[in-house]
């Protein structure tokens, strides 16, 4: 919202507070001020003019050429506004002069025809966005004045961020701000300057069905008020404050909303059907078009002004088109009314009419502010448009004022709770001047909160412990230690191991971790998620193809390797996140959290060798494995894709092992698929491991112990094993294991051999054995017998050594 | 005799003195010294001598020896050093050229400094907790003080999910999870990802980070918010800093408060990064309304308490210079391996 220091100043002597300082007490005391800023400056070379004459341009149909008086004397001015014509009184750029923005008029020939200056449209006098036509002035005015002779424009805008004053009904007009000057400065509030009419009979009915959805509803009729333009100085207030005038009685409701923070609104009496205004919810079906000329369905929530037979406005929100004040209206109605703020907050949400109004009653405003509000009208009315003829007296249906509030608080509590020291008397001036009631009693205040702050406002002591602090100044506030507590906090395990997962992949590993959105895209999903995964779905995604959740890091993130592999050749690359797993029958909605490790090689060409397209899985096999060896979960990888990866399009059908402890799966490495890599047009070898985070949390620990070094040599034979192409290491060295001798030590497999003299379909595995004794040096014939039992196991597993 | 041995001694000597390999050492030392070397060979005529020539002859051999003895060592070190002198220079090469580099990974700059609050935080003697990305409406908004219809709705463009529930707009439902898990006195802190439904741009993101904290105990005030968020602030920038606390609306605390942060860069004089104000808007924060400890099943006539919402991401930005908040989620390594 918008404030006008020349408006301000009406309520609250502040001639003598810069912009800045102003900007600071708001700041600092009420609300967030997001600039101020200087309007209407700038001006003083520009003049007041009157259109004599209007003829055709000659050469352009758009253009015009008029015959302009400034001061007596004429100029000819080439004018391409739509609303130039004779009579009107213009502000006039003569040649020599300068616009605001610093922009010099010079005489010129436009289309041929010489133009000794500019007429101006507010937008080109920095006067808002109004670029329509020309401004006009009083059309009685003199010419030949310098403009801000005529119209004092000055002024400082103040520019407040709406979000903070969410919780404040007071603050959407200017005389709750200049409350809140005063109140910070000491200074007087003056009153609002409004007629003394009483309640009666008002000249309409009202009847308010939905006592619900509206407190109070007062209308007030006005005959003979003419539709022209509003006065100049009340046009330029409007204007700085980001309103575009429009004409008297628009202005005059606007005005008195951005003075008081009440909406208002005006019928045409002779188009309320029957005479009567009826409060009620909308029946089923009706329909309502509005201001705007858009035909708006009702539904039986919506709030409604309607007469004998039909609605004639949405209320709070926008009134209707049917009912609307034109040239031929007698009789106004002007609505002053209080309306349920959830009730005009859901209207405006579900229409989509987030007006000036509807913010306003959705704060839940205070009902005293639909009298001041009329009052207010017709004090403007009485005093700019004389021949209007206010009626006597006006019609409020009103229950009544709600409950007063009172709150009783010890002022203890209020220095307890701000860790300040501050007087009693310093609490009850701050409650005084912000129009609370003060009584004391004893040790405790009791507090009287006014109307206009007790719609929603302040209700509880915490509410008055702000009151004090924000007035006390919170920078005036000395800072205090918290005491200790020494207990050390509890430890999550996960984040622990989540870190650990970091600094192993990206200190030691040379990994670097990547994060996603949580969304996964369609085309993503499509080529990398199972078919027939379900997912939780966004009602109001960014994007139309951005309305899933991940089941899954790997889609997006095989989506940045194609651009990271044109600049880097080697990745190695993770994200830990959050994947969502939709309810299922019976099984809750589950959030986890996975790894994702990705490892990219450099492209291999077509005469790659078998070892050298392993490269990339065994990279993420050994680094998967052994991540998880430190972070103490013993761990292996199972041959084949299981049911969980059986159908993921990126994992590759035979090239892919479960990584489980036990008969707990813990997640898998695999190639990506041939096809995926095809999709993604990628060339180099890609493999990945994920791993589900929440299974390892969850899975046994080793905790590490201390074995001692031996004291005795080890020995160690090497043993080369000639198996078919489809036995596995695992196969061969469980057979070497099954041995279960206790002087075996350790097998470890340590190489791979295919081709002569080794038939085809064959292979070679070698393992070295080390032999071990924890009390002597081992004889060789001791180690030959356990050597030679294990040979025989090979044997009879029918297997070749391979001597 | 004590002629022929101080000959010798000379031709041996001299003999030394020109040999230039250690293999000529050698040579020499086996010529003089060997076991049918020349002075064995003339100690041999030692027999010869009478008798009370025979001690100072042989002392004399003694020397002979001891002293070609020396000689050999000693021409041997010389050209030993000499021999490692040149060995020395051939060996030169360019240490300027790169050394065999380890390519260290990268941790995403979000986390690394989350990492380093949360030591901060937990040095104090907060824990550090978590809470679901997809909350329900109970805990991002009802609990929160912030009812169906309420206009604070506005404040945080939501997504919602299709069954009802949404993506948290916000780290402060981990305040409701950790008021129902633990008693007070409570210190925590809650990192963690939150999603607003907003256009992106250089300066606004759907996805980013905020940093939840939750102090509870008996007696909290305004004046221990204050302590803690310098306390915080100064270790975060490792440097004193000034801050001031300024009216601001957030429906789960009351009072709230905007907390500004004297510009770093011109240190509160005005320059284009406070927009000449000196002040930069860093976090929100306040004493926890009493609705919420209740939501939270605390007795707020016992307790009281403060929180606030550090915008880890705009940290993040504010510590390296970032000016495109879309970088961090982009996963262009070009980005994040500058933070290796």
């Amino acid at each position: 919202m918008k404030l006008s220091k020349r408006w301000l100043s009406d309520f609250v002597e502040i001639d003598d507070l810069d912009a800045a300082k102003l900007g600071s007490i708001l700041t600092m005391t009420t609300a967030e001020v997001e600039e101020v800023v200087a309007w209407g400056a700038g001006l003083g070379e520009i003049r007041v003019g009157r259109v004599l004459e209007v003829a055709p341009h000659e050469n352009a149909d758009r253009l015009r050429v008029a015959k302009v008086d400034v001061g007596g004397e004429e100029h000819t001015i080439v004018c391409g506004a739509p609303n130039c014509e004779a009579d009107i009184v213009v502000p006039v750029a003569l040649p020599g002069s300068r616009l605001p923005d610093g922009t010099k008029i010079k005489k010129a020939k436009i289309r041929g025809v010489a133009s000794a200056g500019m007429l101006c449209s507010p937008k080109e006098l920095g006067l808002g966005e109004d670029h329509g036509g020309l401004m006009l002035l009083d059309a009685g005015a003199e010419t030949g004045a310098a403009l801000p002779d005529l119209l004092p424009l000055e002024d400082v805008v103040i520019d407040i961020d709406n979000k903070s004053l969410t919780h404040r009904p007071d603050l959407w007009g200017h005389y709750g701000f200049a409350r809140e000057i005063a109140a910070k400065t000491g200074r007087e509030l003056r009153p609002l300057d409004i007629v003394d009419l009483m309640a009666g009979d008002g000249g309409i009915p009202v009847r308010i069905e939905a006592t619900d959805a509206c407190a109070r509803y007062i209308a007030l009729a006005i005959e003979g008020l003419a539709i022209q333009p509003s006065p100049g100085w009340m046009q330029s207030r409007l204007t700085a404050v980001g309103l575009r005038p429009i004409s008297n009685i628009v202005d005059f409701t606007n005005y008195v909303m951005l003075e008081i923070g009440q909406p208002m609104h005006a019928f045409d009496l002779d188009r309320v059907g029957g005479g009567e205004i009826r409060v009620r919810m909308a029946a089923k079906g009706e329909s309502i078009e509005t201001l705007d000329g858009v035909a708006r369905q009702l539904t039986t929530e919506t709030l409604v002004i309607a007469d004998r037979e039909k609605p004639v406005a949405i209320a709070g929100v926008m009134g209707g088109a049917d009912s609307e004040i034109s040239d031929a209206t007698k009789t106004m109605i002007l609505e002053s009314a209080n309306f349920d703020a959830v009730t005009v907050r859901r209207t405006a949400n579900r229409l989509g009419l987030r007006t000036d109004a509807a913010t306003r009653f959705e704060k839940s405003l205070d009902p005293e502010f639909a009298r001041l509000a009329v009052l207010r009208f017709a004090k403007l009315c009485e005093t700019l448009v004389p021949d209007a003829r206010i009626a006597t007296t006006y019609t409020d249906a009103y229950a009544g004022p709600p409950e007063p509030i009172t709150i009783e608080i010890r002022p203890e509590k209020i220095r307890r709770r701000l860790g300040m020291n501050i007087p009693d008397d310093t609490i009850r001036g701050t409650f005084e001047a912000l129009e609370f009631r003060v009584e004391e009693q004893g040790e405790t205040m009791l507090v009287g909160v006014p109307s206009f702050r007790a719609t929603k406002d302040i209700g509880i002591e915490e509410d008055l412990v702000e009151e004090v602090g924000r007035f006390f100044g919170y920078d005036n506030i000395d800072e205090a230690p918290l005491r200790m507590v020494c207990t050390p906090p509890p430890r999550d395990p996960m984040r622990r191991l989540e870190d650990d997962i970091r600094d192993a992949l990206a200190g030691g590993l040379g990994f670097d971790e990547v994060a996603m959105y949580s969304f996964v895209s369609d085309d993503a999903a499509r080529d990398f998620d199972p078919p027939g995964t379900e997912y939780r779905v966004l009602r109001n995604p960014i994007a139309q193809n951005l309305s899933r959740m991940r089941r899954s890091l790997v889609p997006e993130l095989l989506g940045i390797l194609p651009q990271n592999l044109r600049t880097f050749d080697d990745l190695r690359v993770f994200e830990i996140g959050h994947v969502y797993a939709p309810k299922s029958g019976s099984e809750p909605a589950r959030e986890s959290r996975e790894l994702c490790l990705v490892v990219a090689g450099r492209p291999l060409g077509k005469k790659a060798s078998r070892e050298e397209t392993e490269r990339a899985f065994r990279t993420a096999q050994g680094v998967a494995l052994a991540l998880l060896e430190r972070l103490g979960v013993a761990a292996r990888l199972e041959a084949g894709a299981g049911d969980r990866f059986g159908h993921v399009p990126w994992a590759h059908p035979t090239r892919i092992g479960r990584i489980s402890q036990g008969e707990h799966p813990l997640g898998c490495v695999t190639q990506l698929h041939p096809a995926a890599q095809k999709k993604l047009k990628l060339e180099a070898e890609v493999a990945l491991a994920v791993v589900d985070l929440d299974a390892v949390t969850a899975a046994d620990r080793e905790e590490r112990t201390y074995r001692p070094i031996p004291r005795f040599p080890s020995s160690s034979r090497d043993l080369a094993v000639i198996v078919p192409e489809s036995v596995t290491v695992r196969e061969v060295e469980s057979t070497i294991r099954s041995e279960e001798h206790p002087l075996i030590e350790a097998v470890r497999f340590f190489d791979l051999y295919r081709g002569a003299p080794i038939a085809d379909g064959s292979k070679s595995l070698a393992f070295e054995i080390v032999y071990q004794a924890a009390d002597r040096t081992l004889r060789d014939d001791e180690v030959d017998a356990v050597h030679d039992a294990i040979v025989r196991r090979i044997e009879g597993a029918g297997w070749e050594i391979r001597r | 005799m004590e002629k022929r041995i101080e000959e010798l001694r000379a031709t041996a000597i001299a003999t030394l003195e020109a040999s230039s390999s250690l293999d000529d050492v050698e040579a020499a030392r086996v010529r003089f010294l060997g076991k049918n070397g020349e002075i064995t060979r003339l100690m041999k005529g030692l027999k010869d001598l009478p008798a009370e020539e025979k001690p100072k002859a042989g002392q004399l051999f003694n020397r002979l020896k001891g002293d070609v003895d020396a000689a050999v060592k000693e021409r041997k070190a010389t050209l030993e050093s000499s021999q490692l002198d040149s060995a020395l220079a051939a060996d030169a090469f360019d240490v300027t050229e790169p050394g065999v580099v380890p390519r260290f990974g990268s941790v995403h700059p979000i986390e690394q400094t989350r990492r380093r609050l949360e030591d901060i935080f937990t040095s104090m003697g907060f824990m550090v907790l978590d809470g679901p990305e997809i909350e329900s409406d109970y805990y991002n908004f009802e609990a929160l003080n912030i009812p169906a219809h309420h206009p604070a709705r506005d404040m945080q463009d939501t997504f919602w999910l299709e069954d009802g529930d949404l993506l948290r707009t916000h780290t402060s439902p981990v305040q409701i999870r950790a008021m129902e898990t633990y008693r007070p006195p409570i210190r925590a802190i809650a990192p963690g990802r939150v999603f607003r439904y907003e256009v992106t741009d250089a300066s606004h993101e759907n996805t980013f980070h905020q940093l939840e904290g939750l102090v509870i105990d008996r007696d909290i005030s305004v004046a221990n918010l204050i302590f803690a968020m310098k306390t915080l602030l100064r270790e975060i920038f490792e440097r004193d800093v000034q801050i001031r606390l300024r009216p601001g609306y957030f429906p789960f605390v009351e009072p709230g408060f905007e907390l500004d942060l004297a510009c770093l860069i011109c240190n509160g004089d005005g320059c284009k990064v406070c927009k000449q104000s000196g002040w930069v808007e860093l976090l929100p924060c306040g004493m926890v309304h009493p609705n919420v400890l209740r939501y939270g099943k605390i007795d707020p006539e016992e307790y009281s308490g403060f929180a606030f919402g550090l915008g880890l991401t705009r940290l993040v930005m504010m510590r390296y210079g970032i000016d495109d908040i879309r970088q961090f989620l982009a996963g262009d390594l070009r980005f994040l391996r500058q933070f290796a």
